[in-house]
């Protein structure tokens, strides 16, 4: 068949019958929707159970129905976590943006030296997170880090970082960006690289100048690369658990413990297997809207000419 | 076919045939462990357990045993979790704060059946620590047996305190640390930050080890339970104790702010690298410190915990490491063989002597190998327990209480909360974790 040219469809026997066509699809697709299933449904639907009971050591000892789900919105530590989360969340999101657009407009042009620095960029995200977080931690220590000669010039040298909450917030926030500005850069940057060079061209022609072609070129035509990227990071921000437990235990103060802190803390330290699968489900929901989100964003794109 | 050709097959048939006999006759079995030790490495206890198996293959060769490394804080997690799916090794290393999970799971093999009832009298009556031994006895059945007897101590520098003129016998009280601790606090290079911290201690709200304030609390055991799993650390005690941690970071500036955020592993390795002259820390470390110390290996020891009065010392508390073999193991005969060697007293001979660890057996400690002075740290464990020792009851969820003090030593320090509304907060959280 040549290329380019469309693959038979087939007649449809009845309303539930596959054509050939979708058979074949399907043939392709189920073992991963099994897999799937096996792996997200299955737990999914286990943890849901379980929200409604007390578990001990993976005993459900007693049924509690709603309860757990009351224990938990009414927990202080959970409440003290959304609100940490929130905080993480949005300046992590803003400043990761912020520095992969940056990233991403300044290392456009595939020049050799453009490519080498993206490949420097992209460093802390491909190392694991729990190396990259304890190597942050250290150096964020006041004994053992470096940031005592940072901050000693300018008469904060004992300033704890990690044990004051602002700071160690900052710090948090620090990680986020350090490591995840280089996804947003590659989003990003394949966005930029789908706007075509012409509009720019026309556009200095009419004399406009840096500023206003980012403002009304750039920005506009990277509509979607720039949600898509939010959404993303929003969901990996929520659900983030390694940069809140290697760098500060959730501390000081729970000033830093997140949401997916707080669930491995019920899950994991306090085995209250019960509260933690209701916390998680709540936490499930709240991604099922971001993701639904997603596919919005996706659907939207499609219909883009 | 020829008869060469059936000849040749015949032989070849026959051989095949002997060698699966001779496979069969000599099948091993394979007894698998989870610990967080890897006997790969070589760390003493690591090079302790490595020659305990080749030791126990040596003398079993139908048994091997397969050492599955896991991260200390998950393996029981995994162990109960697995007890569900099927997926358990043999045997598991179990902490302290888990042991009741072995009894509300249903994991735990019956050790009586299995090990304790074989034993004569006296080899029960080895384990000088009956709290330890009993620990993990649930409805009078053993499911655990202590491998390690652990707890936290204070490790102090030899050097700096002879440099500062402090007798470490005469820190009996917590008013003797504190004064230490503001003469140990040095800034050698005069750059204004503080290079050596006089006192050490891990306040992070994970991976906790015990603080002044627990301590302190435990001066007086029976007023801390006011009914089962009920606990009251609003006390004269409690307030004594959380004032005085939070002093030590705030008024007398001897231990640094980190301490919030720093958690036990933390405390050891900063006492390693020389930046504490007192530090509390975890007893089990102590081969650990003396493999690293940049200081030189002999140059730290461990007092006892000091109390408010110094009449006798503070509580000290026993924790440590107990194996357990898992109920539905398929080789749970093999299983108990390598247990009864890692428990008996060869086993631990290697752990003390090898692995640097303080005995479990009283014959072990009072055997003629353990005379030496450099032994004389173990014995001052073992008389500590002897005199205060005190164990958390396994059936209360207490995972969390020291993780709820650092934080209400935290709320005192960050937010100068009133420590009494700080450590109710810390009940609340206690009694929020049954």
């Amino acid at each position: 068949m040549p290329a380019g040219q469309a693959v038979p469809r087939g007649p449809r026997t009845s309303r539930f019958a596959l054509r050939p066509d979708e058979r074949r699809s399907l043939g392709f697709i189920l073992p991963f929707v099994l897999i799937e299933l096996a792996l997200v449904a299955g737990p999914l639907a286990l943890g849901f159970y379980y929200s409604f009971f007390k578990v001990e050591y993976f005993q459900l000892t007693s049924f509690r129905g709603l309860d757990n789900y009351w224990r938990v919105i009414t927990s202080p530590m959970v409440l003290g976590s959304i609100g940490a989360t929130a905080i993480f969340s949005i300046v992590a999101l803003g400043l990761t943006l912020t520095v992969g657009m940056a990233l991403a407009v300044h290392l456009e042009r595939d020049s050799r030296w453009n490519v080498a620095v993206r490949a420097v960029a992209l460093v802390p995200y491909v190392i694991s997170m729990l190396v990259g977080s304890l190597l942050l931690r250290w150096i964020f220590s006041t004994d053992a880090g470096f940031m005592a000669v940072v901050l000693g010039p300018i008469g904060l040298g004992d300033h704890s970082v990690l044990a004051n909450p602002g700071s160690a917030m900052a710090a948090l926030v620090f990680n986020a960006v350090w490591r995840d500005s280089a996804f947003a850069m590659i989003v990003l940057l394949a966005g930029l690289k789908s706007i075509p060079p012409s509009l720019y061209d026309a556009a200095r022609v009419d004399g406009a100048g840096a500023f206003y072609r980012f403002r009304r070129i750039t920005l506009p035509l990277m509509r979607l690369s720039i949600l898509i990227a939010v959404v993303r990071l929003l969901i990996h921000f929520v659900n983030v658990l390694t940069f809140s437990l290697i760098l500060t235990g959730g501390g000081p103060n729970g000033a830093t413990r997140t949401t997916g802190l707080a669930l491995y803390e019920l899950g994991f330290v306090e085995f209250k297997l019960g509260d933690a699968n209701a916390l998680a489900i709540l936490v499930f929901l709240f991604n099922l809207i971001l993701v639904a989100f997603n596919l919005l964003l996706f659907r939207e794109r499609r219909r883009a000419p | 076919m020829t008869p060469g050709t059936r000849k040749s097959a015949l032989l070849a048939g026959t051989i095949l045939s002997l060698s699966m006999l001779a496979g069969v006759a000599s099948a091993e079995t394979t007894v698998t462990m989870w610990t967080f030790l890897d006997p790969n490495k070589t760390s003493p206890r690591e090079v302790a357990l490595k020659q305990m198996i080749a030791d126990f293959e040596a003398a079993n060769p139908d048994i091997k045993v397969k050492v599955e490394p896991q991260d200390f804080a998950q393996m029981p997690t995994k162990f109960f979790l697995g007890h569900q799916t099927g997926g358990n090794p043999d045997i598991v290393w179990i902490d302290a704060k888990n042991l009741s999970g072995l009894d509300t799971s249903g994991a735990g093999a019956n050790l009586d059946e299995l090990l304790i009832n074989q034993w004569p009298q006296e080899d029960k009556d080895d384990y000088y620590a009956k709290a330890s031994f009993d620990a993990a006895m649930f409805g009078g059945v053993h499911t655990a047996l202590p491998l390690f007897n652990g707890g936290s101590m204070i490790y102090y520098r030899k050097d700096l305190l002879k440099e500062a003129g402090i007798d470490p016998a005469s820190l009996t009280t917590w008013d003797a640390i504190l004064e230490a601790a503001k003469k140990l606090t040095k800034d050698n290079d005069n750059d204004g930050r503080v290079d050596v911290w006089g006192f050490g201690m891990p306040l992070a709200p994970l991976k906790t080890e015990s603080s002044p304030v627990y301590i302190s609390l435990l001066e007086q055991p029976a007023a801390l339970y006011t009914g089962e799993c009920e606990i009251k650390l609003s006390s004269d005690l409690g307030v004594k104790g959380i004032t005085y941690t939070a002093d030590l970071i705030t008024k007398h500036k001897v231990t640094p702010q980190d301490a919030l955020v720093i958690n036990v592993d933390d405390v050891t390795d900063q006492f390693i690298a020389g930046r504490y002259a007192i530090s509390i820390g975890s007893m089990l470390r102590y081969s650990v410190i003396k493999g690293k110390a940049a200081f030189g290996a002999d140059n730290f020891d461990i007092i006892k915990w000091p109390s408010w009065t110094g009449e006798k010392p503070g509580a000290t508390p026993l924790s440590g490491w107990w194996v357990a073999a898992w109920k539905n193991s398929p080789h749970l005969p093999e299983a108990g063989k390598f247990l009864n060697y890692m428990l008996g007293k060869e086993g631990v001979g290697l752990w003390t002597t090898v692995g640097g660890q303080v005995p479990t057996r009283k014959s072990v400690l009072e055997s003629p190998d353990f005379a030496g002075p450099q032994y004389d740290w173990v014995r001052l464990m073992v008389d500590a327990w002897g005199q205060t020792g005190y164990m958390d009851p396994p059936s209360c969820n207490t995972r969390t209480l020291q993780g709820a003090l650092n934080e209400a030593t935290a709320r005192v320090v960050l937010d100068n909360l009133d420590p009494v509304e700080a450590l109710k907060e810390a009940e609340a959280k206690f009694a929020d974790a049954q």
